[in-house]
């Protein structure tokens, strides 16, 4: 039992750990919090929904075309809601990617409709790990979240596209000097920002309903999770999401499902009061 | 090698730059000297495109002013920051080779011999090479800059106050290396606040006040020259 809820809190926080990685991607580049994040989620849901369900295509396949397409919306989006605005106040663009997820919840619903969907999981069925009985899609979710967070590590730290969008993030005015194309950098960060995020959707969408509004939860846990962690570090999104992932499960059973969230949101709370930094907050500071 | 005429730039409706005309020959190290705000850093801004202005900006005979800011470093005009911008959160050796995208090294070895000597005009930074840039003391994180500059194979180096903020001992040493630099063939467009030394190692100098160029000639004239003495050298006559 008990390795059974820690299984279903990892899946769900590797998740949550995902989305908020996609944030601080997107926040160490430039400088501001992307409020249409989880809505990222649910399209990546809605767009696997279509190719699996609608069209029939098998569930890989669709989940593959899904992160390529999600990573390109990224792109567009950036170009809607932050370059036209890239001089402005935080705070403008801030609006105006809450306004972009507005506007991407309810294209959603005129395109799909209202009614929950559902789709295939990526294995179904039931596999035993340690005498315990567990299902194959939590078992996937961490295995594959893994591995996408591992991917974006070595693509970040350990090639010299990585550096560079690192570089563009860090220093603009440098990148530039260096001859670095700031808009592609930046476009590439928001495409593999927004293929993470689109890929945890994929992935939650056998777990829960798809709905038109499944990423607005997902993405107030995933920004708590980035500040549990500390605003801006990766292994703090992750740390904080395996966290929040943890306590919504535990919570859920030993507590009651009605108040789990208030549970993870009473913990968001509490960890503001003792550590407001976060749990990798200090190494930012230093950099900053 | 580069020929700069009647230079206007702005910031938005402000005019920082009143038509400024200079030359840097080849191989030449060029002083540009002056009081803060005098329009030093935006002369250099101008050169690399990251000002509005008007103007001819002539680089080996082609125009070069209404470029794009990766198209004139594609081109070698490669600029050294004010305080040195090195990238805080990447290593050493990752700061250095991202220098190299001016000119897309994707070669291993080609990466690899541009490093070495790199590193040998400044050996520190081998000491430092997995360290995070952040964590580079001020002199460190100045021949970072220089040698992130340097992997761009610059064809005319811009460095933007050197000195600042520097021991004199390492003052020295960043000079030397500057000297040597120049000395191996590149020309610099050096600015500089310490106009001793800024005359001392340059052949010839400009002097620019309130964005205007007030005197320019040999750096031995100007160094004599009484209104510089008084002005710029702390000697009365």
């Amino acid at each position: 039992m008990i390795l059974q809820l820690i299984v279903t809190g990892i899946s769900l926080g590797v998740v949550y750990g995902l989305i908020g990685m996609g944030m601080v991607l997107i926040f160490r580049a430039v400088g501001i919090v992307n409020f249409a994040q989880g809505d990222f989620l649910m399209l990546g849901a809605f767009i696997c929904f279509a190719f699996n369900q609608k069209m029939g295509m098998p569930i890989w396949l669709s989940f593959a075309i899904t992160a390529v397409l999600i990573g390109l919306s990224g792109i567009v989006f950036q170009f809607i809601t932050y370059w036209p605005l890239r001089d402005a106040q935080d705070k403008t663009i801030i609006v105006s990617t809450l306004g972009a997820s507005i506007a991407l919840r309810e294209m959603t619903k005129l395109i799909w409709g209202s009614t929950p969907q559902t789709i295939d999981p990526l294995r179904g069925g039931i596999v035993k790990i340690a005498g315990a009985l567990l299902q194959w899609q939590y078992v996937i979710i961490i295995v594959f979240a893994a591995l996408l967070m591992s991917m974006v590590y070595f693509l970040l730290e350990k090639t010299l596209l990585g550096n560079i969008m690192q570089a563009t993030a860090q220093d603009k005015y440098a990148a530039s000097l260096m001859g670095i194309p700031i808009i592609v950098a930046i476009g590439l960060t928001f495409f593999i920002s927004m293929l993470i995020t689109g890929a945890g959707g994929v992935m939650l969408a056998p777990i829960f309903f798809i709905t038109n509004t499944m990423g607005v939860m997902a993405g107030v846990k995933a920004f708590a999770a980035v500040v549990i962690g500390g605003f801006g570090s990766v292994q703090g999104a992750i740390i904080g999401g395996l966290l929040i992932g943890l306590i919504e499960v535990f919570a859920g059973t030993y507590v009651s499902t009605t108040y789990k969230d208030t549970v993870v949101f009473a913990v968001l709370i509490i960890s503001l009061l003792v550590r407001p930094q976060g749990i990798f907050g200090e190494k930012i500071s230093e950099k900053a | 090698m580069l020929k700069i005429r009647n230079l206007v730039a702005n910031y938005g409706h402000i005019e920082a730059l009143h038509g400024i005309s200079l030359d840097v020959g080849n191989k030449e190290m060029v002083a540009l000297i002056g009081s803060n705000g005098a329009g030093k850093t935006t002369l250099l801004n101008s050169i690399s495109g990251h000002v509005t202005k008007t103007g001819e900006i002539i680089y080996n005979d082609v125009d070069i002013s209404k470029m794009k800011p990766g198209k004139i470093v594609k081109n070698g005009i490669i600029q050294v920051p004010e305080g040195r911008h090195v990238f805080p959160g990447l290593t050493v050796m990752q700061n250095l080779v991202v220098g190299t995208i001016a000119w897309r090294g994707l070669r291993k070895a080609d990466i690899e011999e541009d490093l070495e000597k790199v590193t040998t005009l400044f050996p520190r930074l081998k000491e430092r090479y997995k360290q995070l840039a952040w964590s580079l003391s001020g002199g460190e994180q100045q021949m970072l800059a220089m040698g992130r500059a340097l992997m761009s194979r610059p064809k005319l180096l811009m460095l933007d106050e050197p000195s600042m903020g520097l021991a004199p001992k390492v003052v020295d040493e960043m000079f030397d290396a500057i000297v040597a630099i120049n000395k191996g063939g590149t020309p610099i467009l050096l600015v500089e606040q310490n106009a001793q030394l800024a005359l001392e190692v340059s052949s010839k100098a400009y002097i620019i006040e309130g964005g205007r160029i007030k005197l320019g000639g040999p750096s031995k004239e100007l160094a004599s020259d009484d209104r510089v003495r008084e002005a710029y050298l702390g000697k009365s006559h």
